[in-house]
């Protein structure tokens, strides 16, 4: 174990003779890649979640967000990056405030469906309205918590930005028939990318709302095509047989359902490869390579499991996502890591951070 | 005490260094690479303990220690975290999870069994006439858009199952709020009779077309009513919400599986519930046609027309149908009908054609 904490990098090229007199040709400098590692374990997990889960029955929840911060903790600990484990800070008692915060609203607005539609369409209003607020908190929660070799993320707040992209854009869509609908998802990922810090560097979003297109395009085909299929094999078999039985239609429901979760695991993955793959920090970039077919596969295994063990297989399904997305990302560097700096703009941030303390909420989004 | 082996950051810099650590006295004496540093206890904040992963300790300065050695880690700071040093302790030991297992398991299946329909007659009851009266409205509303057509049945015939109608829930307690509503229902839904909250109670023309006469009309206004007296839907909906709240509750930050690991439950057990609130209807049902001099056989009599109407809603008496078997119901109803007999020697037993 001690030993990794130190792991070396694989070497990119072979280094140059320092005293060298023959003047070459520029050359890239070599880079090297960093693996993220998972190290968490199903049955160790099972025990704290359920440990976990049991006395937050107990306490009617309240205990719910120690366990988030008991859970985060294992995640981020078990997770490492060139051998050296992320670091999860946060304290319980803002997340539990968030939490009473999110409950009072989702609860409300699922119980005033029931009652009046008008009660529920106000309700609504105020979620839509609050909510570029509230993840820009959630980011910049999540942010200052999380840290690195002793260094901690930041998330610049821009409320202005975020309820262009989070909020006034959604009316782009109808207005272009949906056709707005990846670039506003590339305006929003290109807004969290860049207002993140690490290291006294700024991340940086490469590329046009043009890389979106096709995966999203590819979706909707999917969708389209898995319908149009279904249709016909349906088609076919109530002409033979009838008109088909409650079983049958319940069968049909989750076949549409299941070419809604094809779809819907591709553009996951894409876009998270793409995401990744456009994040640059000061040289650094990130490379994902999530594979559609792999996480549709580990989804749908791990649904399963959890109907089947009526919620119990949860740990393992959680300690598998983990495991196959550590496994599928690098971080490709031009130096080594050892020259990241705290961040010093305090007189920037001062009143942020107070101003931080009082709202301090984390919602989980 | 003897030294451990830790990771110093200094908070400002992401270079590591090696470090040695030992508690001296009230203080922790932190040796690197020809440097030492000491760092009263107090003044730590430490990480609590999570399995096997490392301790985290926070100097004052924003510097971090990475320790792998927890028992040293606790030897340290033997009164931080009580709280969470104890349920680390219980994570680890084996009756513990096993006694959360139980917990876990016991508390959600009485939760969903017991607690949740419990808790909602009570909320029901609070709940203030006019809120049921708007829910009642809101539906009725979604009808036509459902396709439900305004009543083709002619006049006369709709005027005597009102003076029926009018007649039947004289007695009861809140006499004045039920009301009759007919309506011709689209395709899918035909024969059929539902209570809506607020009183009012929809017959469709093709169940109308369907029954022989005003009695058979009368067991189902008594089951519909029986709905209604015990405000089902309201309880229905309260019930289904707390599903849905518990599922997510103990699914938590799962995000992988999909919204179909909260589906699926929560359809299931809203059968269960509407399968108990049917067979309390049923019985509400039999006592009031009873008292209203009618035989609950007339109530058998309807389940077996609407069998013969819809043959292919029979097949599922699962465990995800929302009624119970009807076989049952009308063994059930037969019973209240003998004892009906008995009670009325000389009442005559309606025709069973």
């Amino acid at each position: 174990m001690e030993e990794s904490e130190f792991a070396a990098p694989a070497e990119g090229a072979g280094g140059m003779p320092a005293d060298s007199v023959i003047i070459l040709p520029p050359v890239a400098p070599p880079l090297r890649e960093y693996r993220f590692e998972f190290y968490g374990e199903a049955a160790e997990y099972f025990r704290i979640w359920i440990v976990n889960v049991a006395l937050s029955i107990l306490t009617f929840g309240v205990f719910s967000a120690w366990a988030k911060v008991r859970t985060q903790r294992y995640f981020y600990a078990n997770t490492r990056l060139a051998g050296v484990p992320f670091e999860y800070l946060a304290q319980p008692l803002p997340i539990l405030k968030g939490r009473a915060i999110a409950f009072t609203l989702f609860g409300g607005y699922a119980l005033a469906g029931q009652f009046s539609i008008t009660l529920q369409l106000w309700l609504l209003g105020l979620i839509t309205v609050l909510a570029p607020w509230l993840i820009v908190r959630g980011l910049m929660f999540h942010a200052r918590y999380s840290s690195w070799r002793g260094l901690t993320f930041r998330f610049l707040p821009r409320y202005g930005q975020a309820y262009r992209w989070y909020l006034f854009a959604y009316l782009l869509v109808p207005l272009s028939l949906g056709l707005a609908f990846p670039y506003v998802k590339w305006q929003q990922k290109r807004f969290v990318v860049d207002q993140h810090r690490f290291g006294g560097r700024e991340f940086k979003f490469h590329g046009g709302s043009g890389d979106f297109y096709p995966t999203y395009l590819i979706a909707v085909g999917l969708v389209f095509g898995w319908i149009v299929l279904v249709s016909i094999v349906v088609g076919t078999l109530a002409s033979k047989f009838g008109y088909p039985s409650a079983w049958f239609r319940y069968g049909l429901a989750g076949f549409i359902y299941f070419g809604y979760f094809l779809a819907w695991v591709y553009i996951a993955s894409r876009i998270a490869n793409l995401t990744y793959g456009q994040a640059e920090l000061d040289g650094y970039r990130l490379r994902s390579t999530l594979g559609a077919f792999d996480l549709a596969k580990l989804y749908l295994g791990n649904t399963i499991a959890i109907l089947l063990t009526l919620g119990m297989a949860i740990p393992w399904a959680a300690i598998r996502l983990a495991q196959y997305r550590a496994a599928h990302l690098e971080l490709v560097a031009p130096r080594d890591l050892d020259g990241f700096t705290a961040e010093w703009q305090r007189d920037e941030s001062a009143l942020g951070a107070e101003m931080d303390n009082l709202f301090d909420l984390d919602i989980g989004l | 005490m003897s030294a451990v082996d830790a990771v110093f950051f200094d908070g400002k810099v992401s270079l590591p260094h090696r470090v040695r650590v030992s508690g001296v006295a009230d203080a922790l004496a932190i040796e690197g690479d020809g440097w030492r540093r000491d760092v009263s206890l107090g003044k730590v904040r430490v990480t609590t303990r999570i399995a096997g992963t490392h301790r985290t300790l926070v100097l004052p300065d924003g510097a971090q220690l990475q320790v792998r050695d927890n028992e040293a880690v606790d030897a340290w700071f033997p009164r931080r975290n009580r709280l969470e040093a104890l349920v680390d302790r219980l994570e680890r030991h084996a009756t513990a999870v096993a006694a959360a297992l139980v917990v876990t398991i016991a508390s959600t299946a009485w939760v969903v069994f017991f607690g949740l329909p419990i808790a909602a007659e009570h909320v029901a009851r609070y709940v203030p006439e006019s809120v049921s009266e708007r829910m009642g409205e809101e539906t009725l509303g979604l009808l036509p858009r459902f396709g439900f057509k305004p009543s083709q049945l002619p006049p006369d015939r709709k005027q005597r199952l009102q003076t029926a109608f009018k007649g039947y829930v004289e007695g009861l307690p809140h006499a004045d709020h039920y009301r009759l509503l007919l309506f011709q229902a689209p395709e899918g839904v035909g024969a059929n009779a539902f209570a809506l909250p607020g009183g009012k109670i929809v017959f469709t023309d093709q169940l109308i077309a369907l029954l022989k006469n005003d009695d058979q009309f009368r067991a189902v206004l008594a089951h519909e009513i029986g709905h209604e007296e015990h405000r089902h839907l309201l309880r229905s909906v309260l019930q289904s919400s707390g599903i849905v709240l518990v599922t997510a509750l103990v699914t938590g930050d799962v995000g992988s599986a999909g919204a179909i690991v909260i589906a699926i439950p929560t359809f299931l057990l809203h059968s269960h519930y509407s399968r108990s609130f049917e067979s309390e209807a049923d019985e509400f049902a039999f006592a009031s046609l009873a008292a209203h001099d009618v035989s609950p056989a007339n109530f058998a009599q309807v389940m077996r027309l609407l069998q013969k109407a819809h043959p292919a809603s029979e097949k599922g008496t699962a465990y995800w149908s929302t009624h119970p078997p009807t076989l049952e119901r009308i063994a059930r109803a037969e019973a209240a009908a003998q004892e009906f007999d008995a009670a009325h020697p000389q009442a005559e037993a309606p025709d069973d054609d």
